[in-house]
């Protein structure tokens, strides 16, 4: 702790000057950054009959940084932004385990006063149906007490909002008019997710292409037209292969907002199609087939009633979305279930691999996928199966209902997402799956309630997924999850919180898991049966000096049961330390 | 805008849903994975005395309770020949699977001779033939089904027949060998592997790889096969009555398709003329040749690889119906001039050919 409060200091001083010179450079050079402390110590519980001498019993793992971001404004509406990482890891010594990297560059500024443009690294998001970065499990299992670990996961992921990080151009501009419409907006843009690179020394994959563009029509104060289009390609002579992808996405929407005194009654329709499919030039006559083809559509509607003073929101809605839509930029989940966890990936005297559990999902940056994929990923079925592509997960009809109350001193905040679906067509059989989901959270702010000047508060979250199909003994399945969360928080003493929480989380039934060549056509089945429960135990306490200044002790107690042969038990403790400083 | 007009965009969005997806189902039948498989029809055949030489087939035909992945293995219970039929599907047709005669030929080798290497019967004999059909995937099952059927008829071999020796060498062909010692290339009636008579190509050379070749002009223009298509099958005789074989011998098969040169007009060289090195020529290697006794080999045109790839103004459009001439060399390590083959001063190269023979589809021995 010695060691990690020194730090602190001594990178909260580095920034307090840097931000001190920016006021005394007229703001042509400027700077901001994030500064990070970690540290961890994990140890392995082991079960009295079976000791395991090989597996490690315990690992400390941790690392110093600083993110300096460099703001350089030459004249005025233009900057140049620069993200510099240094990366310390303990354990360390005389450069070694030092790391400097250039995370971020971008350009951007305002073309005479009319074109906005963004070059570099840029983070897009257009429409829930053709780019979108769908929080998925992240919005399922984030107690209020582990968003120090959200806060990690999120940042070294670059998951802002519901953006994708990309690295390309964006150009931005919009007419406004005094009749008839009122403006005409418009947003272009052209991203490279993804560059060649070579799988051996004579194949070489292409260059993939993210490009879009909006169009937003405000006719009056109520109705807003908006007409997007995303396209994911590959340029085939970038590469030595002859397959190359084309997904182009066409969505359109009309927003109507009816005014009633203190509230609005919003109605929104989303509707279009998708294409994809793979250009093959490998014919030696030079003609180009297209192979996998598939076409979908979507529809969503949703009807929404809020009060302005966002107290009360409620959101009823119908979505179908069609088995064959596809759609790399918004289907692209940020969870990659391929990938190994981080901490002990083997156990069980290194005989089993550990497979992805509720505590990595909480705490594990590097299963987070910052890239496109433009087949469906995989999923696992335990922890999301209703909506694991967000909401354009293919082959899912159903209505859906949303809803947020909040007392107007903040007092009890209540949150509801529900949902029952079904498939449009079945996978493998004519039964259809049926879905029902229901996520509800509830906070009481005891000291809002009684006018403490110290926070109490209690906050839990229960949130269940079902899912059913009938037929035969070989087609029929059934699975249920549900997990249950409860937080409280204690101010003792100035800005120091005591933090305790449990989080469990089970899964039962059986479910098929879908096997999908590399061009995403369904090929067979594999049948698992869950009988899993996860557990976290967190105590813990946060001195939080601002919002985005904080240090956080933790101990988490975490393992899985699976009641199965096929896999084994795992325990761990974790001793969990953060000094978090954003400017 | 109305809300009227809103209304009907949403009927007419949602109407227009319900005439999108046109499919049912998406992947493979569950049933097809995970059930247990039954016989819904066990196998049969449309014929069990087939006569292949008068153009007889046989027809199979099964159904199963799910699609399944299976194998229909025919043995020779003479010649212990086997053929095998593979498929994936529940149901199984006499006019999706019929046996229409293939492996099942008059043989043309001798019948004192048997060929070196992993076939020893090439062909089906008239013979009773064991029919069984196995399901690959299903591990758990041990379900599988015999039948029997008996050849009463071979069919013959159909090939353009390059050369056989029986009547000397080819028309127009010309051969050539260094002047080394215990040089063979003749005629030989020993031991052929077809017939009487074979081509022995062989002999002690010191400082060269090739000991010497045959040419053979050829007209095959009324082929229509592609290259993947079209095959070379000949036998090699190779080792001594000890049992042993030179070094590190091979034959090296040269195909041109030189169409403006004439075979053999310039005589002062030693072999045709039109194997030089700015032609379309291509080559196959059998390398080493180091076994004793026959061995039947079938290379397809498309596995012969571009000789004059390098060569500027050569251009390569391969295509069966333009070869001209096809050369067949010997070549060993020369002992004299490699430090590699110590032992061939004092053993004789020997890679005799008999029974050179294009074929259409298959080669002879898959046939």
């Amino acid at each position: 702790m010695t060691i990690n409060n020194h730090i602190y200091k001594f990178l909260f001083f580095i920034l307090y000057c840097i931000s001190f010179n920016a006021s005394s450079q007229e703001e042509k050079v400027w700077f901001d950054g994030m500064a990070r402390s970690l540290f961890t110590r994990d140890v392995l519980v082991e079960d009295e009959d079976s000791e395991d001498t090989v597996t490690p019993k315990n690992v400390s793992n941790g690392y110093n940084l600083l993110d300096l971001n460099t703001h350089v404004n030459p004249i005025e509406d233009f900057e140049i932004f620069a993200q510099l990482r240094l990366r310390n890891t303990f354990g360390g010594f005389f450069g070694s385990g030092t790391t400097i990297n250039v995370r971020q560059l971008r350009a951007s500024g305002v073309i005479n006063n009319k074109v906005k443009f963004n070059l570099g690294d840029i983070f897009l998001n257009q429409t829930k149906f053709t780019l979108h970065n769908y929080e998925g499990e992240m919005g399922l299992f984030y107690n209020e007490n582990f968003n120090s670990y959200r806060d990690i996961v999120c940042y070294e992921n670059f998951y802002l909002e519901d953006r994708w990080r990309l690295q390309g151009l964006q150009l931005d501009f919009s007419f406004e008019f005094d009749r008839f419409i009122r403006s005409l907006e418009y947003d272009f843009f052209i991203t490279r997710p993804r560059g060649s690179f070579s799988i051996s020394d004579t194949y070489y994959l292409s260059d993939q292409i993210l490009s879009g563009g909006s169009m937003i029509i405000v006719p009056n104060n109520s109705i807003k037209v908006s007409m997007n289009y995303v396209n994911t390609f590959e340029i085939p002579t970038t590469g030595t292969t002859n397959i190359s992808l084309r997904n182009p996405v066409y969505h359109w929407s009309i927003n109507h907002n009816l005014h009633i005194k203190e509230s609005v009654i919003n109605q929104v329709v989303e509707v279009g199609f998708s294409n994809r499919f793979w250009q093959d030039g490998s014919d030696l006559n030079g003609e180009i087939e297209h192979i996998h083809n598939s076409e979908g559509m979507f529809l969503d509607y949703s009807g929404n009633y809020y009060n302005k003073d966002s107290t009360f929101n409620m959101s009823l809605g119908y979505r179908y979305i069609d088995p064959n839509f596809r759609s790399t930029a918004a289907q692209t989940k940020r969870i990659n279930y391929n990938s190994p966890v981080t901490l002990y990936p083997d156990y069980n005297s290194l005989s089993s691999n550990r497979q992805i559990s509720l505590f990595d999902l909480i705490s594990d940056e590097n299963i987070y996928n910052q890239e496109l994929s433009t087949t469906l990923m995989g999923i696992n079925p335990a922890y999301s199966n209703i909506l694991p592509y967000g909401d354009a997960t293919p082959n899912r009809n159903g209505f859906f209902l949303k809803g947020l109350y909040s007392s107007p001193n903040k007092t009890i905040i209540c949150k509801l997402n529900s949902g029952v679906y079904s498939e449009v067509i079945g996978q493998g059989t004519d039964e259809l799956r049926s879905f029902s989901m229901l996520q509800s959270g509830l906070k009481f702010n005891f000291h809002k309630l009684y006018g403490w000047s110290k926070k109490v508060s209690v906050s839990a979250l229960y949130s269940e997924e079902n899912t059913n199909r009938g037929g035969s003994e070989i087609e029929s399945l059934n699975l249920k999850s549900r997990q249950l969360g409860l937080d409280v928080n204690l101010e003792f003493a100035n800005q120091f919180i005591a933090q305790m929480g449990l989080k469990s989380f089970s899964a039962t039934g059986n479910e098929y898991l879908n096997q999908r060549n590399i061009y995403g056509v369904l090929e067979g089945y594999d049948s698992v049966d869950y009988n899993q429960k996860d557990m976290v135990v967190n105590t813990g306490l946060l001195y939080q000096l601002k919002e985005n200044v904080y240090a956080n002790l933790q101990y988490n107690i975490w393992g899985s049961d699976f009641d199965s042969e096929l896999n084994q038990d795992f325990n761990f403790n974790r001793i969990f330390f953060v000094l978090s400083v954003k400017l | 805008m109305k809300k009227s007009n809103i209304f009907l965009i949403i009927v007419a969005c949602i109407l227009s849903v319900y005439s999108c997806t046109k499919e049912t189902t998406e992947g493979p039948n569950l049933e097809d994975f995970y059930a247990d498989l039954t016989i819904i029809d066990s196998l049969s055949l449309t014929n069990y005395n087939p006569n292949f030489g008068l153009e007889d087939t046989v027809g199979f035909s099964a159904q199963f309770s799910k699609s399944v992945s299976w194998v229909i293995t025919i043995t020779g219970t003479n010649s212990n020949k086997s053929i095998e039929f593979y498929g994936t599907d529940s149901l199984i047709t006499p006019q999706e699977i019929s046996w229409f005669g293939d492996g099942a030929y008059n043989s043309p080798f001798n019948n004192d001779i048997s060929l070196t290497g992993e076939l020893s019967s090439p062909f089906f004999e008239e013979e009773m033939c064991l029919v069984e059909l196995t399901f690959e995937d299903e591990e758990n099952s041990n379900i599988s089904m015999v039948d029997s059927l008996t050849i009463e008829g071979l069919k013959q071999i159909e090939g353009i027949l390059v050369a056989d020796f029986e009547e000397g060498l080819p028309n127009n062909s010309c051969t050539w060998e260094q002047a080394g010692g215990s040089m063979t290339f003749d005629i030989a009636n020993d031991e052929a592997l077809e017939s009487g008579s074979y081509y022995k190509m062989g002999g002690i050379v010191g400082w060269d790889w090739v000991l010497g070749a045959i040419d053979i002009p050829l007209d095959i223009s009324d082929v229509t096969s592609n290259p993947n298509d079209f095959f070379l099958n000949l036998g090699i005789l190779s080792g001594d009555v000890q049992g042993n074989f030179a070094d590190n011998q091979f034959i090296n098969i040269m195909i041109s398709e030189e169409q403006n040169t004439p075979f053999n007009d310039d005589l002062s060289n030693n072999l045709s003329d039109v194997f030089a090195s700015n032609m379309e020529v291509y080559q196959y290697k059998i390398q080493p040749v180091d076994w004793v006794g026959w061995q039947y080999k079938g290379i397809a045109y498309s596995e012969f690889e571009e000789k004059n790839v390098d060569v500027p103004g050569v251009t390569y459009s391969r295509n069966p119906n333009n070869i001209t001439a096809i050369r067949i060399q010997c070549q060993a390590c020369p002992w004299n001039a490699s430090t590699a083959c110590p032992n061939n001063e004092n053993i004789a190269v020997r890679t005799d050919v008999d029974y050179i023979i294009f074929t259409e589809n298959t080669s002879i021995l898959n046939q």
